[in-house]
């Protein structure tokens, strides 16, 4: 599902971190170490629990799909600093909450905007340009 | 309480939303407690202020960093956990005299991924890089380091906090929080000491009798090159791509080992780092820290051995972290007797929390309760781990 590259660490993990096992993808197999949260961009910025993928790791076990699985950028640096190779898979996550009629309210702004300007962002001022919105 | 708290730290430094509750409501360990309310502190005059207000309303607060406890050392029921997650600054790095001043939210990674810029490295390094100063400082840790190098203690040259009542210290109390578990104060900021990384050189032994094995771990305990010591039983060793023999991974601070390169060593030490997490992976789910003598340790091995119970451990120290499935609550009953039966003890490595309070001795009981009764009298810290105060 996400592009594997280097982790943060600079190493291809695959190929040198042997200890982990293909078939160890499972949320269930989840341990709670908080590995994930040091890479995570959102959990950087935030700084809280609830916006790192340990939590979503948590919630997931549980099925309990929340709105903070949103909060994700879907950079996949989480399973990359995963020892246990849990795929945290968002995507489909917020897609089951979509399915089950729960949308944020950002998301629907955006697709209203893709639909009428296409793009995410709105309407580009004249003198504007898309960067200048979300930089 | 939230509206008190959040007048005192700023808006959006204080929740008590449902989302928030609930992931502060579990740690490694997987005990799982929900708080009333989740504080971010982002300076020492707020945790202080935080604390005078506990005092007043005796609210208990649950300290909490990045929230890797296995003896459920930072979660409360009904509490307020007030997070050192977003205090996480190096305010000060004297690269002359290899030290350096830290907030004690950092974590051990992001402090030495900093440090790696300037070719100096804080050496004690737990299996799980996550958690932070502070978390280790109030945990005395140990590492597999720790053969060489000793306790974080004789790492950290001071140690500033906020005591349960609200009063600021800056230096030479630091032994009143250091292995506190958080019950005598929030540390706020560390001063610690710093080595350039190591040239380490690694040997690995494999034994079929374990008799083998102790004889080789008594003669390396006496070698002061030693840098680290890791036993690994016959099952672990499979595991991580050995022969199914007992295992014994010691490295070197000269190049006397057989692994020497960069690369060789680099292998060796990213496979020892991934045991803890690839085991608990498999099921592993309750993990132990017995210590025991090592005159002890044959019984030690040997009973685990008989009851297919994963073991591996700073065997050098004495320390052991023992591993047990989802399945196994009563067999973790009857290791626990079994450990205190060979006057062993819980706690050496994790902590005491309230997950090993029954092996705290009455000695230390009464140094806690001497502690509490100068520092946190009102019982607002960590109220419940290790002792029953008042």
């Amino acid at each position: 599902m996400f592009a594997r590259g280097k982790s943060s660490r600079g190493e291809k993990p695959n190929a040198t971190r042997k200890m982990k096992s293909d078939k160890n993808k499972k949320v269930e197999n989840c341990n709670l170490c908080g590995f994930c949260n040091l890479s995570c961009p959102t959990y950087k910025v935030l700084m809280k629990e609830s916006a790192g993928p340990r939590f979503k790791a948590f919630l997931a076990r549980k099925k309990d799909y929340k709105e903070v699985f949103f909060l994700c950028t879907e950079c996949g640096a989480c399973i990359q600093e995963c020892p246990a190779d849990v795929e945290l898979e968002c995507l489909k996550i917020r897609e089951e909450l979509v399915k089950n009629g729960f949308e944020t309210p950002a998301n629907k702004v955006m697709q209203e905007n893709i639909k009428l300007y296409g793009n995410p962002f709105g309407e580009i001022k004249k003198g504007k340009k898309i960067k200048q919105y979300y930089t | 309480m939230k509206k008190k708290i959040s007048n005192l730290v700023g808006s959006g430094k204080a929740s008590d939303n449902s989302v928030d509750l609930e992931a502060y409501s579990y740690c490694s360990s997987e005990t799982e407690l929900k708080p009333g309310l989740v504080v971010w502190p982002q300076n020492i005059e707020q945790i202080r202020r935080i604390m005078l207000y506990a005092n007043q309303s005796h609210a208990p607060i649950i300290i909490r960093g990045s929230g890797t406890s296995l003896v459920g050392g930072c979660v409360g029921g009904n509490n307020t956990v007030l997070s050192s997650e977003q205090m996480n600054k190096i305010t000060k790095l004297d690269l002359k005299n290899k030290v350096i001043e830290v907030e004690a939210g950092i974590r051990i990674k992001d402090l030495n991924n900093a440090l790696s810029e300037f070719k100096l490295l804080f050496p004690l390094v737990p299996f799980n890089p996550v958690k932070t100063i502070g978390g280790m400082i109030a945990l005395n840790a140990v590492t597999k380091e720790s053969q060489q190098l000793g306790r974080i203690s004789e790492w950290v040259e001071e140690a500033e906090f906020v005591d349960g009542t609200g009063k600021y210290y800056t230096t030479k109390k630091k032994d009143v929080v250091i292995g506190k578990e958080g019950l005598t104060g929030f540390i706020t900021r560390a001063r610690l000491r710093l080595i350039e990384p190591p040239a380490l050189s690694i040997d690995i032994f494999t034994f079929s009798e374990l008799s083998q094995l102790l004889k080789q771990v008594r003669l390396l305990q006496k070698d002061v090159e030693v840098y680290f010591l890791e036993f690994f039983d016959k099952s672990i060793a499979k595991e991580m791509g050995f022969e199914q023999r007992y295992l014994l991974i010691t490295s070197y601070t000269s190049l006397k080992g057989k692994n020497k390169t960069v690369l060789e060593v680099r292998k060796i030490l990213e496979k020892l780092d991934s045991v803890h997490p690839l085991l608990r992976s498999k099921g592993y789910y309750h993990l132990q820290d017995p210590a025991v003598s090592i005159e002890k340790t044959y019984d030690l091995i040997d009973w685990c051995e008989k009851k297919k119970v994963g073991l591996h451990g700073h065997i050098g120290l004495g320390l052991f972290y023992a591993y047990f499935s989802r399945e196994d609550k009563d067999l973790i009953k009857t290791f626990k007797s079994f450990i205190r039966r060979i006057n062993g003890s819980f706690g050496g490595v994790f902590g005491i929390g309230s997950a090993n309070k029954d092996f705290v001795n009455p000695v230390k009981k009464k140094e806690f309760i001497k502690l509490k009764d100068e520092y946190d009298y009102n019982n607002i810290l960590n109220p419940g781990k290790i002792i029953n105060y008042r």
